[in-house]
């Protein structure tokens, strides 16, 4: 066949590609003459309809390989509060014991290190404890964002279509969890305990 | 049609501009109705190259068992293809370097190759890293080398890009004669002052030499 007969018959089928398309919605000059010349390219595009396995909104939602690291995150970060509770529920990491232990110092006319020691002891203390809390606040909120995005994976299951604010969701989640990295390493700092 | 296809769109659109204007780069080593004709051809060879070669592509992947749709392949062949383009528009201007300096044809031949040489590693970078789906190097490599096979000839046949200044005609298109391998070959040689002919015949004037 020659080189001439295939070029009309490929730009036959890019006419059929183009005609097709504009006899149904949404309808697209554009289009049309883009498939023209790039049928094979382009056809897929005006002419296979979309599943639920197509990105589009629902390709916003991440997939079970994608939650499944962040999941595991959330349930170690949780088990590193659970570490931190355990630890201020010490007797040595007792905030009312420091401070009588102090109180004790300077009625004794102790030295100033050993006063300075149960001072830094107790600033630590409340340090971690402060960090406790804002690791707490911090999980409570990204366990409620983890139910979101399970609900909105559900209403795709289910509706087919999700909300777009999903993207941002995702974001948030991400973000968040990078947030709570950095307070564990705060937590991970060597906290004194002083001398006393 | 949403997301993929507006996206599909726009790439095609970003690869014939891109490709437009190295082309023009191109046919400005000419001038004239030249700057149009390669204006045009440019964005033809890699669009057309890539609309053959993507019935080859789906394939591949069908092949592979690959669980990406067939759109999501698609977008991705486009999106390496802008990527050449964009490259190939980057460089436009070190053509139009050397139409002002009075480049010879010759190196111009070679610096239009090392240019597109450049852009299809970009292209391929591309295609690389947006994850092509599946067993990745198998489909990878044999498309890009069903690709480099039918652009080398699709471009070929819509040659000329780069004529003469002093040839008096400029064709759109040109009769086939040869292979692009050859003629690489020769502009190579003939660059390095080492000619098969003592001179270009100009049109009409027979050839001696073949």
């Amino acid at each position: 066949m020659a080189l001439a007969s295939v070029a009309v018959l490929y730009v036959a089928c890019g006419l059929g590609c183009a005609i097709a398309s504009m006899s149904r919605p949404p309808r697209s000059f554009l289009d049309a003459v883009i498939v023209v010349p790039l049928w094979p390219l382009f056809g897929p595009f005006l002419f296979i309809r979309s599943t639920g396995s197509e990105p589009g909104m629902a390709g916003l939602l991440p997939g079970p390989e994608a939650v499944a690291p962040l999941r595991e995150r959330l349930s170690a970060s949780k088990r590193r509060l659970a570490d931190i509770d355990a630890l201020l529920r010490k007797p040595s990491f007792d905030l009312d014991s420091v401070n009588r232990r102090l109180v004790s110092l300077s009625a004794a006319g102790a030295s100033k290190l050993a006063v300075a020691s149960a001072l830094s002891r107790r600033k630590a203390i409340e340090r971690l404890a402060v960090r406790r809390k804002t690791l707490a606040t911090e999980l409570e909120e990204l366990g409620e964002l983890f139910l979101q995005l399970e609900t909105q994976t559900e209403v795709f299951r289910v509706a087919g279509h999700v909300d777009e604010s999903v993207s941002d969701l995702v974001a948030d989640i991400q973000a968040r969890l990078e947030g709570i990295d950095e307070i564990e390493a705060e937590t991970r700092e060597p906290i004194s305990l002083g001398q006393t | 049609m949403r997301f993929l296809g507006d996206l599909a769109r726009a790439l095609i659109i970003i690869t014939a501009a891109s490709a437009a204007v190295f082309g023009a780069a191109v046919g400005a080593y000419k001038g004239g109705i030249q700057i149009a004709f390669a204006a045009i051809k440019m964005p033809l060879v890699l669009l057309l190259t890539a609309a053959i070669c993507a019935p080859s592509w789906s394939a591949l992947r069908a092949a592979v068992g690959a669980r990406a749709s067939l759109k999501t392949e698609l977008v991705r062949v486009l999106g390496g293809l802008a990527m050449v383009a964009l490259v190939l528009a980057a460089v436009a201007p070190a053509l139009l370097v050397g139409v002002v300096v009075g480049a010879s044809y010759h190196s111009m031949a070679i610096l239009l190759c090392g240019s597109a040489a450049v852009a299809g590693i970009a292209g391929v970078a591309v295609l690389i890293r947006s994850r092509v789906s599946g067993a990745v190097w198998i489909p990878l490599v044999t498309f890009a080398s069903v690709f480099v096979i039918v652009g080398a000839q699709m471009s070929w046949t819509l040659r000329p890009y780069l004529v003469r200044p002093r040839s008096p005609d400029t064709p759109f298109v040109r009769a086939l004669e040869g292979s692009l391998i050859e003629a690489t070959a020769r502009s190579w040689d003939s660059m390095k002052g080492e000619y098969e002919r003592e001179y270009a015949p100009l049109p009409g004037e027979e050839d001696p030499w073949r």
